[in-house]
């Protein structure tokens, strides 16, 4: 209880039920979204309303320090450029962009044998990538909504 | 069994509209948070149970089942959060000298 608004149910609750269910959520949506509705917007768009779903609730600094703005637009980069480096990476070895099947990287059949492994883990890369892209934007977009702005001076 | 689900349904749906009634009708936002969180909450129960029932015991009903059980939390502690902030802020419940005009 730091001030008045704050209230122990709604800080327990958050804290202990919803935000750890709601990250859980979107993390199986992101490794199911392959065979069931979801995939990398969805888990992204959940894992965000999780964020910011314990910064609007609980007054501490945590969730802020933890991803603060710098942090964010460093997790938004990093999910593009893991999308546009997958697709990359299929066209060094002589396939079209995106195209999964020859992605030149040995230790994948190591992991995951088969014809589809190395389709499975292109997939798999594409979704993290528009996951934490998707995450970053929406929890930055809110941190400057949300900031308390001064009027602008009206020139003239 | 889907006897059992459609009932459930139905008053599940009852219930949905009484809330859409009492969030329409009720004069303040006091009266308003009251309705839907109490008649919306049971009316989801009612429904998602329902639906579990058609269902039967599988993969989707335990998702269902989840779904129903993270609602019953959620629910009843949006209200009381809504509530609580609004009586801090100074919003005054409606009583009934209000309406005639007197103070």
């Amino acid at each position: 209880m730091t001030n008045r608004h704050d209230s122990v149910l709604l800080h327990f609750v958050v804290k202990v039920v919803m935000v750890p269910a709601i990250l859980l959520f979107g993390l199986y949506v992101l490794v199911h979204g392959e065979v069931s509705p979801g995939g990398g917007f969805q888990a992204g768009a959940i894992l965000a309303a999780g964020l910011i779903l314990s910064r609007m609730s609980i007054s501490s600094d945590e969730g802020r320090r933890l991803f603060s703005r710098p942090r964010l637009v460093v997790i938004t980069v990093l999910g593009m450029l893991l999308y546009a480096g997958t697709g990359i990476a299929a066209m060094f070895s002589g396939g079209n962009y995106l195209d999964y099947g020859v992605i030149p990287f040995e230790w994948i059949d190591r992991i995951v044998p088969g014809d589809l492994g190395r389709r499975h883990i292109g997939v798999f890369a594409i979704e993290v990538g528009v996951t934490l892209a998707v995450f970053g934007t929406l929890a930055l977009a809110v941190d400057y909504l949300g900031e308390p702005h001064e009027p602008e001076e009206t020139e003239g | 069994m889907a006897i059992a689900g459609t009932v459930l349904i139905g008053m599940g749906l009852f219930f949905m509209a009484v809330t859409a009634i009492g969030l329409i009708r009720l004069p303040d936002f006091y009266a308003r948070t009251h309705a839907v969180s109490k008649t919306e909450t049971l009316g989801i129960g009612l429904l998602l149970g329902g639906l579990v029932l058609h269902e039967g015991a599988t993969l989707v009903s335990l998702k269902i089942v989840l779904g129903l059980l993270f609602i019953f939390i959620a629910n009843p502690v949006a209200a009381h959060v809504l509530a609580r902030s609004a009586l801090q802020v100074g919003i005054m419940p409606w009583t009934r000298r209000d309406s005639t005009g007197e103070r």
